[in-house]
């Protein structure tokens, strides 16, 4: 609850001392995850940044699935402040919920980092996240309930690198455990490619491409999880 | 399966590691029924012991626990052992030799999962299976007690081994269930590489057991020792490796089961009493 107190605290610091325009930045996305033996399932999710001040933002999504698991999949809320001008230093906390409706599970998340750009397109961010996995079959939709029977911490991190940017063409990797609406475990390493095309005055095209490196002991590595994306982006 | 090694200390066979046969591959061997399960052990129906642990890695000069655990599987009266993977250290033929000795020297009849040490060795594979037999398999105790090994060898359950998971557990329905396996699904609330690597695999099994009322998971690889309770499942680590434990000390679960119910008890040795077993 203390994520939702600060959401609603910096709201209200921040819009009553607002002098910019509001922007707002609305994606949305078709996507398919398959990792082997596990889950295979499509998603529709979507979402919006709103910068509202100079220098905060608030932001939020929500992501559908079928196939296994059909239903919602993830929703989440979060907030970023920029603290220094210098490198772009910002401060991010988030509240993400996820659920698997086959399974009868869910998990609760809140997580804080610190992000910043030290040179133009490279972004890079860390920090810690909280989870709480809900396997009680009559209690796995809630986002309110944070009492887990195996909670963890988890290490979150994020680079990410834009290696094209022309007038029209964006291409960047990621190396990153932490999306506005999912966070993968400190066994995997979440990597892969996103582009985007400008096809119209504020809107782009987007696709991303990932996968992740599952740590299976000290020294053991596999790939196996691939996600596919294809959206639009827009700036408002 | 494309897999990568990292730098590191540890003797794995770099051509095993890529090429090792799968899990989808390995449980279809499993199950093709050209491999020989081992069969139930004769026991009291009324009344009888067991004791399971993982990641004995008998070493390469025959160092274990495994000569202190003989002393007690006789003085606990049990019925039968699992070693739950990681037989070995680096699967050496000459350790491979060393653990199958020490296994038959307890004098009991036991059961075998397969670890990631096992897998991972020139021969890894081949040298389990045609020793234990299957990876993937089940074992009905005294008509009171399904034991279901898993093969996680490296990490991961795959399709076949689910379907066949929910399938023996839906037969098994009237006994008591117990998973046994070398990775687990939780192990704290630290980040840490042990365990199942994926989340959602892991809230896929979990799921299962919560479903069939499994009584208790337990698992290895991990070097220490943990119990946690998911829904109305125990599920233990528990692992007896004659050095470098994470935390806590080496040991076993012992299950007693008398007057028609199943409970648990852990054993465990301290860590500065002397290894070297042979």
């Amino acid at each position: 609850m203390l994520a939702w107190r600060l959401l609603v605290v910096l709201a209200t610091v921040f819009a009553a001392g607002s002098a910019e325009p509001a922007r707002v930045r609305p994606d949305a996305y078709l996507g398919f995850r398959f990792e082997p033996g596990v889950e295979t399932k499509l998603v529709l999710a979507g979402g919006a940044a709103w910068d509202f001040v100079e220098r905060a933002s608030l932001f939020g999504g929500l992501a559908l699935s079928a196939i296994d698991n059909p239903g919602v999949a993830h929703y989440g809320v979060g907030a970023s402040v920029r603290v220094f001008d210098r490198a772009d230093v910002r401060l991010q906390a988030q509240v993400n919920h996820d659920e698997w409706s086959g399974w009868q599970a869910g998990e609760n998340r809140a997580a804080g980092m610190v992000a910043a750009e030290p040179l133009r397109g490279l972004e890079l961010g860390a920090g810690m996240a909280w989870r709480a996995p809900i396997y009680d079959p009559g209690q796995y939709h809630s986002p309110f309930n944070w009492s887990s029977d195996a909670p963890e911490w988890n290490l979150v991190y994020r680079l990410d690198w834009m290696f094209v940017d022309r007038e029209r063409y964006q291409a960047a990797f990621w190396f990153a455990n932490i999306d506005r609406l999912t966070i993968h475990n400190p066994q995997q390493f979440p990597a892969g490619l996103r582009g985007s095309y400008q096809a119209w005055p504020r809107w782009r095209l987007t696709a991303q491409v990932g996968t992740d490196i599952k740590g299976l002991s000290a020294l053991l590595f596999a790939f196996t999880e691939m996600d596919l994306r294809l959206g639009v982006s827009g700036e408002l | 399966m494309l897999a990568v090694l990292f730098v590191g200390g540890c003797d794995l066979d770099w051509g095993q590691f890529f090429f090792h046969p799968t899990v989808a591959e390995r449980v279809s061997e499993d199950l093709s029924g050209e491999l020989v399960a081992p069969g139930p052990v004769a026991v009291n129906p009324d009344s009888f012991r067991f004791a399971m642990f993982g990641d004995p890695q008998v070493r390469a000069d025959g160092t274990s626990l495994l000569g202190r655990f003989r002393a007690d599987a006789a003085a606990k009266d049990i019925d039968f052992f699992c070693v739950l993977g990681d037989l070995t250290n680096d699967g050496t033929t000459e350790e491979q030799g060393f653990a199958k000795a020490q296994f038959d020297s307890v004098g009991r009849p036991y059961y075998c999962a397969l670890g990631n040490h096992d897998l991972y060795q020139a021969g890894g594979w081949d040298w389990f299976k045609t020793t234990f037999g299957p990876s993937c398999y089940a074992v009905v105790i005294g008509d009171r007690v399904k034991l279901l090994f898993l093969d996680t060898a490296d990490g991961m359950l795959g399709q076949e081994q689910f379907d066949w998971l929910e399938s023996e557990l839906r037969r098994g329905q009237g006994l008591v269930q117990i998973v046994c396996t070398h990775f687990s699904v939780y192990a704290g609330t630290t980040p840490i590489m042990f365990r199942m690597p994926s989340s959602e695999e892991r809230a896929k099994l979990i799921s299962l057991l919560t479903r069939y009322g499994v009584r208790s998971m337990v698992s290895g690889h991990l070097h220490g020792w943990r119990h946690t309770r998911i829904n109305e499942t125990d599920y233990f680590i528990s692992a007896m490796p004659p050095e470098g434990m994470d935390y806590g000390n080496p040991g076993y679960v012992i299950f007693t089961w008398a007057h028609d119910s199943l409970s648990w008890e852990r054993c465990e040795y301290e860590l500065d009493a002397s290894p070297a077993s042979r």
